[in-house]
């Protein structure tokens, strides 16, 4: 219908102009050597336009003095001023060069060829291509340096992401996200769910991105002060442009699988080891052991909670204007069942991007987002001091049970597995647990260019967080034994309101140019939660709906708490003969997160760069099509501790009078510290960008050097203060690192390749923690220590025992030391005794791996061929170490749970196996060895995505379409990996930033198979 | 329009620098030290926070370090620091206590050592604040003095333990303030007498009587015991005498119906740490039943999440006349399940609980008992003895009517453990020491009963117990490594 509409358009726009004087303009349209069919010829400042034939011809009209603009996606436009009727040959150049290209900064923008700092920029195409759900996902390996970390395969669930490492213990290490301006608060909130916490980054629509700028070293982040320690993601929405109106349609179809099973035991055979585990306990048989053979292969009970499960995602947008207003609005819909059962999560995203001028130099505007999601979930990644998670007891249950008995009830062993599990499809279907999100973020700005070289813009965001959790556990299930049934809601609210005024000037005196700009923000964040729980229920019905139904109060608790920001900020870039460039920016950050007598911080930077290229002793070495060194140092900080951190708290307490007198009460938890403030990150950038070949080969590497100090530890106190440690300024840490980012154009021509690589390489160094003992991470499975920060050592490094073979036959047992609390057997699992004495113990314990890989990387190859596209990407990391806790429980060899097909080559007198012990329900030694600790190296095909555009084809028939696309895809198809468990991604623990690297009972990630169409007329 | 805009435009932004304060910090979910300490309420709810930390602590329940004093460690490591206790769970920290290979890294004595100073520390806090509010003085000084005997309760188990520890009474606001040398054990020993006796004068006798926390008659027993081992036996026997004699706390008839639920907080018990399984919200109850009660009779419905960590060593099951009464009480050795046979099973201390109203035992209400009055008469007797050099009458009163009750099985006095009589200054204290050892099992007192009779190493290295080897230095435990790394003001006790 708007085909015909606009022809209309264009046919009164002909007729008005009839009487002025007009020119027929003709031509053919190429690249070097084949006609360019569909290419658009559209007359500015008007809605003429005319697509390129088959042959590439066209043919059109325009008025006396009019400009055409010809345009073909992949090439730079041109512009042409017609002033007579005439034929023009027009050859389009292949958009390569990407030096022109404006890349977004803090508080402004800058062309690339004059970026002083390290920055990468991701670009709308390179993210939308593919079927991705949150804009994270479409970072990871597109961005040299940056790690992103899944937590989950749990749909809508979040992750974590690293730039050049981690610099803090205690307070964030994720990168600081702005979105249209806005200072988004990425925090997790209050859950009464036990699984994955719902993703912050989930109000931005990857559809709705234009770029994603990531900066990465000091003298690009130091602008965001206090909080540019960790990086800054800048994402940028699309936004109207004046000329014709533009619609797109996406939509995405696509199935998910679980990547892969992990091989367990089948009811036969667990039986057997069973039997045999207790015959070397000495210890009566279990009575359903008593004949392995008449149980068969019993049930897969992964199969039973996994599915090929359906994702749909629909995107539409339009964008125009005229007059000086201009309008972007796009509306989303996600909806995507997991691959778990009874786990999904829908979305819906509406944005509205408008842009006004009010006056020929004022211009208003808004950026505004609002998003609905709700995530559903079961019980995953809840793993503490027992495997709780469905994933876990999946991995456990036993085989030798049906799925539902002869009543047709779920089947459930009891009392016979240790710890005992339920069963993992009736948890996974009767357990509730519900997190809806509703979240604001949006804009809204005046900018007045008071002069043409002076600008004032003021703008207020906010950020507007409503997150309401559910979670119910019927009375009649293994999980809900305890409390005789359990629901707890949790609700919080979160307001981040920010107001941030500069006054930008941008000045050329002869050969200097010098531009920048001053300003003033304030923020302020405010969060609220109240979380209750309830037990004892006697009716399941109405589940987290009436949690008066439970007779017991279990929690009512709730809270509230507020930090604010002041910030004085400004930079200055000076530019000599365009050949020499200088950066420099400060930024005064008041927190009130600080301690009273440290409000106030000042992170400065200052940067260089050199266009060597336009040194006149390399203009005629055609070799280099650009040369550029950069040189950067600043200061940024993090204050990403909690806030009140420096008061002195007092804590509730409760405790019994009698037998029915509860007595609160009130004692401080914490010492007040009023020296506290932010910890600070020097950081060294040396970068060159260097293009070959007319800039068909273009390479970008940096080598940089952070060295955090101040940092926040929490220090031992002597017991006699009262209290067991404080919060104090007193470490330090170092990251240095190189990073690589190679882009070619293999091919022009009818077959076009491209290729980027990207690669990062960081090492972390903890340089003084302040203390003579590590700091330990929180114990999983019982195991203390088995992470923990050591001075000299990089964060997240794992530590424990050697293994050193099994006792075999010839061996005496008697002789070989083991730890103090067992005896040692044939068939027993032997630690490395790394010292003279005859005992293992704490003083064996070494170094075992580190959660952070050496380096990561991403290879993105794109073909194009006519209308096909193909584009092939592959991502992985290597040389980081994974600690697989689900092998405690996949190989216990002890007959209560099921365990991994490893159990076949577990030691027997017949089987002298030097890596599995033998079955037997004595207790072993629960410690962590480099036996649970596995390599995590991986080289993933993240994606493949073959497309066909047939809006050429459609051309030809007169049916006008800027994109007609169809295509497949697939991610994660192939992975190339040494690790035993579900997938070496998923790191279970990435909001805790001392548990980096754990796997245990993990929502497995999935393969997912896609078929989309993008459509834009 | 134009300058309308712009002028309007320039306020604005000028309006933004007009906020003032904005960085101050006001927590209103939270209340600071700053501003707390005002009111009798926060006078109440201070006072009130030290009863958790006796109890539970604060620590997080994955924590190694949960749990107040009370909540297992009081009763756990002065059994098996001894003869009278084995502990079978596989793990080096309790390992080591029960064969005495322990050092100053042990982690249960380093928490000992944290939760008796963290319970000091808030005393402390009490004892400087509170009388800076405006409230009634009578009510100030009855919360101060709360606060006054539960620090003399801490130092007195620190003194008993550690011998010569850091005397601190005021709340440390300069770190340097905790970072201070050990001071003399009979410097501790004139506090915690200088803060008991200020407590008989300021408790009040009708705010916040009894129900777990001290009373006048608390302050007397607990003295008795601190004369006791300060060799002060006069004062000893005085303030015992003042127990015994006030009738107040008169012994059960029954010696098993000290841990009936439905007697708790009442008459021969003089001061438990009040417990509450039933308000609390989870992992919160001593651990009475969990360590102690056999596992494996959940399946037919005794009690849930039990593991008998803690078992009685058999020198101490056959040191009981085999029908003495405490016996028959303190250890269960069978369960009837209400199907199917009865099950039996190695002894296990089952003397805390009350069967019949925590079938499923696990989250108790059962108090820990601080002082009662079976102890006070055995001080009193012990003092006697030594004041006179033998035993007098009421001595021998004192004895004989802990072993009459004894005899009483319920229902009637069987014929056994005679009325003792006739015995020298030596026999008669030991017989005392053994007439301790059967009395209270498990109730925190057989390691220090050991020290002050100077055989522990006799009696422990005697006990039977695999791979025992008590020292003569083992009377002091060491201070904490932790502890001395972070203040180099500490030293260390011998042997260690």
């Amino acid at each position: 219908m708007s085909k015909y509409f606009f022809s209309f358009l264009a046919a009164l726009c002909i007729a008005v102009s009839a009487y002025s004087q007009t020119f027929t303009v003709t031509g053919i349209v190429k690249d070097s050597n084949e006609p360019l069919i569909g290419a658009t010829i559209t007359v500015l400042g008007t809605t003429d336009g005319v697509v390129a034939d088959i042959n590439g011809m066209f043919s059109i009209q325009v008025e006396n003095n009019a400009t055409i603009l010809v345009s073909f996606i992949g090439y730079q436009s041109k512009e042409y001023r017609i002033t007579s009727s005439q034929n023009l040959d027009i050859i389009l150049e292949s958009e390569y060069s990407e030096l022109e290209e404006v890349i977004v900064i803090g508080y402004g923008s800058v062309k690339k060829s004059d970026l002083t700092g390290s920055v990468s920029s991701i670009k709308a195409e390179d993210i939308v291509k593919t079927a991705i759900s949150s804009i994270d996902q479409g970072i990871q390996g597109k961005a040299a340096g940056v790690v992103v970390s899944m937590g989950s395969g749990q749909p809508g669930a979040r992750s974590s992401t690293r730039i050049r490492g981690s610099t803090s213990i205690l307070g964030s290490n994720e990168p600081l996200y702005v979105i249209d301006g806005v200072i988004i608060a990425n925090t997790n909130n209050v859950s009464a769910v036990t699984g994955p916490s719902i993703n912050p980054l989930e109000s931005i629509n990857p559809a709705d991105v234009e770029s994603i700028e990531v900066l990465k070293d000091a003298s690009a982040t130091a602008i965001y002060g206090a909080r540019g320690a960790n990086g800054v993601i800048l994402v940028t929405t699309k936004r109207g442009k004046e000329g014709k109106s533009e619609i797109n349609i996406g939509y995405t179809q696509s199935w998910q699988e679980l990547r892969r099973e992990i091989p367990l035991l089948n009811a036969a055979e667990l039986a057997i080891l069973g039997n045999e585990a207790a015959d070397n306990a000495s210890v009566p048989r279990r009575l359903i052991y008593a004949s392995p053979t008449n149980l068969g292969v019993g049930t897969n009970w992964q199969d039973a909670i996994f599915s090929i499960a359906p994702m749909t995602n629909i995107q539409i947008s339009a964008r125009g204007g005229a007059d000086g207003s201009v309008f972007s609005i796009s509306g989303g819909f996600l909806d995507q069942q997991g691959i778990l059962l009874n786990s999904s999560y829908n979305r819906g995203n509406i944005r509205i991007n408008l842009d006004r001028e009010i006056h020929s130099k004022i211009t208003v505007g808004t950026s505004t987002n609002i998003t609905r999601s709700k995530l559903q979930g079961t019980v995953t990644d809840s793993e503490g001091a027992i495997p709780s998670s469905v994933t876990s007891w999946a991995l456990s249950f036993n085989p030798g049970l049906p799925l539902i008995d002869d009543n047709g009830d779920p089947t459930f062993e009891n009392n016979t597995a240790q710890p005992s599990v339920g069963n993992p499809v009736e948890d996974a279907l009767k357990t509730q647990q519900e997190t809806i999100s509703t979240r604001l973020l949006g804009n809204v700005y005046l900018n007045w260019d008071i002069k043409e070289w002076l600008s004032l813009k003021t703008s207020v965001g906010t950020e507007v967080a409503f997150i309401d959790t559910k979670s119910f556990i019927p009375n009649d299930i293994f999980r809900g034994e305890a409390s005789n049934g359990q629901a707890a809601l949790g609700e919080s609210q979160s307001i981040n309101r920010l107001w941030e005024t500069t006054l930008s000037f941008n000045k050329t005196f002869g050969s200097h140019a010098l531009s920048g700009f001053l300003g003033y923000t304030m923020q302020k964040l405010d969060n609220e939660f109240i979380f209750l729980a309830t037990s004892d229920f006697d009716d399941n019905r109405l589940g987290f709906n009436a949690v008066q139904a439970g007779k017991l109060k279990t929690l009512v608790v709730n809270g509230s708490s507020a930090e604010q920001l002041q910030s004085f900020l400004g930079r200055i870039n000076y530019n000599l003969n365009e050949k020499y460039l200088l950066t420099a920016s400060a930024r005064i950050d008041g927190s009130s997160k600080f301690g009273a007598g440290n409000k106030y911080g000042f992170f400065p930077s200052v940067a260089a760069a050199w266009r060597v290229k336009e040194e006149p002793f390399l203009e005629n070495v055609d070799f280099f099509s650009d040369l550029k060194v950069r040189v950067g140092f600043g200061a940024v900080g993090n204050q990403g501790h909690s806030p009140y951190s420096s008061l002195g708290l007092l804590e509730t307490t409760e405790a019994y009078f009698g037998e029915n007198i509860i007595a609160k009460g009130s004692g401080q938890s914490n010492r007040e510290n009023t020296a506290l403030r932010w910890e600070t990150t020097n950081q060294y950038d040396f970068g060159i960008d260097v293009a070959f070949f007319e800039n068909r080969v273009l390479i970008t590497a940096d080598i940089y050097y952070k060295k955090t100090t101040d940092l926040l530890i929490n220090a031992p106190l002597p017991y006699t203060s009262g209290f067991k440690e404080g919060t104090f300024n007193v470490g330090s840490m170092e990251n240095k690192g190189f990073e690589l980012a190679v882009n070619t154009v293999n091919l022009t021509g009818s077959l076009e390749w491209n290729s980027t690589f990207t690669m990062g390489w960081n090492r972390n160094k903890v340089l003084d923690i302040n203390r003579d003992e590590g700091i330990f991470a929180e114990s999983l499975l019982g195991i203390s220590g088995w992470t923990s920060v050591e001075e000299g050592m990089p964060l997240n490094s794992f530590y424990g025992y050697q293994t050193d073979g099994i006792v075999q036959l010839s061996e005496d047992p008697t002789t070989i030391p083991h730890f103090l609390s067992g005896n040692l057997d044939y068939g027993d699992r032997k630690y490395k005794n790394q010292n003279t004495d005859e005992v293992i113990n704490e003083d064996d314990i070494v170094l075992l791996g580190n959660a952070h890989p050496d380096f990561s990387f991403g290879v993105n190859n794109s073909l194009n061929y006519g209308n096909f596209s193909l584009s092939i990407f592959l991502q992985g990391v290597v040389g980081n170490e994974v600690v697989n806790f689900n092998k405690f429980g996949l190989e216990s060899f002890n007959g209560t749970q099921n365990n991994s097909r490893e159990a076949l080559n577990r030691w027997t007198p017949e089987n002298p196996s030097n890596i599995y012990p033998r079955a037997t329900l004595e207790a072993r030694p629960n410690v962590l060895s480099d036996h649970q600790v596995e390599d995590g190296s991986y080289l993933r095909v993240k994606d493949i995505t073959l497309s066909f555009d047939f809006s050429n084809l459609l051309a030809s028939r007169n049916l006008k379409f800027g994109m007609f696309r169809l295509f497949v895809s697939g991610k994660n198809l192939i992975t190339v990996t040494n690790y035993s468990g579900y997938d070496p991604e998923i790191n279970r623990f990435i909001t805790d930033a001392l548990r980096f690297g754990a796997d245990f009972g993990s929502y497995p990630s999935a393969k997912i198979y896609t078929t989309g169409l993008n459509i834009t007329f | 329009m134009k300058t309308r805009l712009k002028s309007t435009l320039l306020l604005i932004v000028i309006f933004q620098f007009t906020a003032c304060d904005f960085l101050d910090e006001i927590p209103d979910a939270v209340i600071n030290t700053e501003t707390f300490y005002q009111t009798e309420e926060d006078a109440i709810a201070a006072t009130n926070a030290l009863y958790e930390y006796l109890t539970v602590g604060t620590e997080g329940i994955f924590d190694t370090g949960f749990g107040g004093i009370f909540f297992n460690d009081y009763w756990v490591i002065k059994d098996i620091l001894s003869d009278n206790c084995l502990t079978n769970i596989a793990s080096n920290e309790y390992a080591t206590l029960n064969e005495f290979s322990f050092n100053a890294n042990n982690i249960r004595i380093e928490l000992y050592w944290q939760d008796i100073y963290k319970v000091i520390h808030h005393a402390n806090v009490v004892a400087d604040r509170v009388p800076e509010i405006d409230m009634d003085e009578s009510r100030r000084d009855h919360l101060v003095a709360e606060a006054r005997f539960i620090r003399a309760m801490m130092y007195f188990e620190a003194v008993r333990l550690f011998g010569d520890v850091p005397l601190i009474l005021g709340e440390t606001l300069d770190i340097n303030d905790a970072l201070i040398a050990r001071t003399p054990t009979e410097d501790i020993y004139d506090a915690i007498v200088e803060d008991l006796e200020w407590s008989i004068d300021h408790l009040s006798t009708s705010f916040r009587v009894g129900l777990g926390r001290p009373t006048v008659m608390a302050c007397h027993a607990l003295l008795s015991k601190v004369y006791l081992e300060t060799g002060e036996y006069q004062n000893a026997a005085n303030e015992a005498q003042i127990v015994v004699e006030s009738g107040i706390h008169p012994l059960f008839q029954y010696y098993g119906d000290l841990w009936q639920l439905e007697n708790a907080n009442s008459g021969e018990i003089i001061m438990a740490i009040n417990y509450s399984g039933t308000l609390s919200q989870g992992f919160k109850p001593n651990q009475y039943h969990v360590r102690l009660l056999p596992s494996g009779l959940s399946q037919f419905g005794g009690p849930e999440n039990a593991w008998g960590w803690e078992r009685p060593t058999d020198n101490l099951l056959n040191s009981f006349d085999p029908q003495d009464q405490r016996a028959a009480h303190s250890f269960i050795t069978s369960f009837v399940p209400d199907t199917g046979p009865t099950i039996f099973f190695d002894p296990h201390i089952g003397k805390f609980w009350d069967q019949e109203d925590e079938p499923r035992g696990n989250n108790t209400d059962m108090d820990v008992i601080y002082l009662r009055t079976a102890d006070i008469m055995l001080v009193y007797a012990e003092a006697l003895n030594e004041i006179n050099t033998g035993p007098n009458a009421v001595a021998y009163d004192m004895i004989n009517q802990v072993r009459e009750r004894a005899r009483y099985n319920g229902t009637t006095y069987l014929n056994i453990l005679p009325d003792l009589s006739g015995m020298n200054y030596q026999q008669f204290k030991d017989a005392i020491l053994e007439e301790r050892r059967w009395e209270l099992v498990m109730e925190g007192q057989r390691y220090h009963d050991l020290v002050r009779h100077g055989k522990l190493v006799e009696k422990v290295n005697a006990s039977g117990k695999a791979n025992v080897n008590a020292q003569s230095f083992h009377t002091l435990l060491p201070i904490p490594q932790r502890e001395r790394n972070l203040n180099s003001n500490l030293g260390q006790n011998t042997g260690y």
